[in-house]
């Protein structure tokens, strides 16, 4: 893992000595991390030791007690609102409930970045919102509502209002939770696809093991118990190389207590 | 357009430019320069769709070789392009575009919408005027369902056979009874105080200041302390329990009770409406208190009223009657008001602008009710003599 301060031009975001608590309660020291241009880097973890939280500190909704996010290496928080507004700008998120505005339409949730930013008339609009509908399957569900669709539609349609202004950065917070095994591997493809394509850096919050796999190219696992981070890498080196049994448990889908004769007792696939 | 300058970064931008050629009987769109959300498209679909011309079955070849930067600018417009072809009963050949263009484009277009996805479309007149109708009536329904309920669990409640969460009933009664007395005491204060001022002046006129006291403890008594009260019950209670539980019905949480098996009117409503049914009395006879330390503050201000006098006339002017019917008028305002709150609040949609019509629709339904019920009490009373 190269350290922060080796970077090259191709890092897009750093996470330096973050230290993660609110109020008394510590979630997570010691976190540090780079995420390079086109990169799908994964935050992984048991339920609770802090990986959402991390997330949000990286979108700037939290600011960090110790340690530095740096964007283009500048510090996100020694910034001028006007910096971080453009930088802001540059990032598409996927909140874990989707977060869409229940009282506009599909159409109008995903025109709303379009219209707030770009110089796009009301033709292009259309005809972009059609497009980023289509990316992710939901194109003719332009005037429904989020309350008349499905959960795992709606998740699609997060996804299309986070790539609406063609982001650098997309912050997927568990992006498949909640779909079907097709549409959860047709979203894996998508955002492959989407990196490819662009050559957007993401960030992706999972707990699907087979699309840990299938995307994750780095990646942090955040430790519950120690309240640090205990293996970088990505996720397929951390199944072959990880010797914490927290990690090999959870990438193998053991119990903790088997983790010492996972090599006795191997799992099917 | 002052804020086209922030929206155009600093760096020069190549307008997107298209021609169409036509070679050996193939037509061919060309596209060149930029094509980004910032660099913006100046009509360009609606221009090149009116120009081109092709028969039935034949193909539109995109070239976009001279493109210099794109992002999903090009693929909305060429997806925009492929539905109109469609539409026409032409074909669009991208075969010469770049890999990573064909992709975007393709994945765009093949996850076509089913059938099902139309958009609803704006039913007639006379259907909505109808569904409208059928709407309202199966709302008033719901209302006297809903009153049914809390009956059935009030008897519950009497036989000891009522599911409530008793922690949840003490926090209630606290929110709705001792947080409330701040601003309770301060509005009977003041409205104490005002009648008070609109009274010494007219009673000046006749010299006869004294009798301040009797219209004062009589209208705080009788009508104010409680409708006021109320009104700011209202406001401040009714609305809390409709905000509440309207975003527990959006967050599944009453679906949530309902699976488990706890009766939803028992467990949310009852605490609430026995809760101001308790309180909303009790913050009565405080805000009477108030209401007549107001008139005084102002009649010994003004009048020159001594406070054993005006003590003296106050008792006189006030029996045990126009307490009893103050105490049963605030009784009924505090079940009115929690009623309207729970009942709208288990009535909201799921979604964050149903939370704000929940609240509203309570807080008015609460002191309409409020004040309507105030002058059927009003008859009542002249009626009976009291």
């Amino acid at each position: 893992m190269p350290l922060a301060s080796e970077a090259g031009a191709d890092v897009v975001c750093q996470v330096e000595d973050l230290r993660m608590s609110f109020d008394r309660r510590l979630i997570q020291r010691d976190i540090t991390f780079d995420v390079r241009r086109g990169e799908i880097f994964t935050i992984m973890g048991g339920s609770g030791c802090g990986k959402s939280t991390l997330l949000r500190h990286m979108i700037g909704l939290l600011q960090p007690k110790v340690g530095q996010i740096r964007y283009a290496g500048q510090d996100y928080w020694s910034a001028t609102p006007e910096q971080q507004d453009a930088v802001r700008r540059r990032f598409g998120v996927l909140f874990q409930g989707s977060a869409l505005f229940s009282a506009m339409t599909l159409f109008e949730n995903v025109a709303l970045p379009l219209q707030l930013y770009t110089v796009a008339n009301a033709v292009e609009t259309r005809a972009l919102v059609r497009y980023k509908l289509g990316l992710v399957g939901l194109r003719g569900y332009e005037e429904y509502y989020p309350s008349e669709i499905s959960g795992g539609m709606r998740k699609r349609a997060g996804l299309a209002r986070a790539l609406a202004l063609d982001p650098e950065m997309l912050f997927l917070d568990e992006p498949s939770a909640g779909l079907d095994p097709i549409s959860a591997r047709r979203l894996d493809d998508l955002i492959l696809q989407l990196r490819d394509g662009t050559g957007a850096s993401f960030v992706v919050i999972s707990h699907e093991l087979a699309s840990l796999f299938a995307i994750g190219d780095n990646g942090i696992f955040l430790d519950a118990d120690s309240k640090r981070p205990i293996a970088h890498g990505s996720p397929r080196q951390m199944l072959e190389h990880s010797e914490h049994p927290t990690v090999r448990a959870f990438l193998r889908r053991e119990a903790v207590k088997d983790a010492g004769t996972h090599d006795t007792v191997v799992q099917s696939e | 357009m002052g804020a086209q300058a922030t929206k155009h970064a600093a760096e020069p931008r190549i307008a997107p430019r298209w021609t169409l050629r036509k070679q050996s009987g193939a037509v061919e769109l060309v596209l060149g320069g930029e094509w980004t959300l910032y660099s913006g498209l100046s009509g360009i679909p609606e221009a090149a769709a009116a120009q081109i011309e092709l028969g039935s079955g034949q193909s539109l070849r995109i070239d976009a070789s001279e493109v210099t930067r794109w992002d999903s600018t090009l693929p909305a417009f060429l997806l925009a392009l492929a539905e109109y072809c469609r539409s026409q009963g032409w074909t669009l050949d991208a075969g010469r575009l770049p890999a990573g263009l064909r992709t975007v484009l393709k994945m765009a277009d093949e996850l076509s919408p089913p059938a099902s996805a139309r958009a609803p479309r704006p039913a007639p007149l006379f259907r909505r005027v109808g569904r409208r109708t059928l709407q309202y009536s199966a709302k008033a329904g719901e209302t006297v369902s809903l009153l049914g309920e809390v009956v059935i669990a009030f008897v519950q409640l009497l036989r000891g056979k009522a599911t409530y969460y008793r922690a949840d009933a003490w926090a209630v009664l606290q929110a709705c009874g001792a947080d409330a007395l701040p601003i309770v005491g301060l509005v009977n204060l003041l409205v104490g105080a005002i009648i008070a001022f609109v009274g010494a002046v007219q009673l000046k006129e006749f010299g006869a200041g004294e009798l301040l006291a009797d219209g004062v403890a009589l209208a705080t008594v009788r009508e104010m302390a409680a409708v006021i009260t109320a009104v700011v019950l209202s406001g401040r209670t009714g609305a809390a329990f409709a905000a509440e539980i309207a975003t527990m019905q959006g967050n599944e949480e009453i679906d949530a009770l309902r699976v488990m098996g706890v009766p939803v009117v028992e467990f949310l409503v009852l605490p609430r409406v026995l809760a101001l049914a308790l309180m909303a009395p009790l913050l009565y006879l405080y805000s009477c208190a108030l209401g007549i330390l107001g008139g005084f503050l102002v009649g010994t201000g003004m009048l020159d009223l001594t406070l054993t006098s005006y003590a003296e006339r106050t008792v006189l002017a006030l029996n045990a009657h126009q307490f009893i019917l103050g105490l049963s008028k605030s009784l009924v305002f505090g079940v009115l008001v929690s009623l309207a709150g729970c009942f709208y609040g288990l009535r909201a949609g799921r979604n964050a602008a149903a939370v704000g019509e929940a609240t509203t629709s309570a807080v008015v339904a609460g002191i309409v009710g409020v004040i309507t019920v105030d002058a059927v009490f009003a008859v009542c009373a002249n009626a009976l003599g009291i």
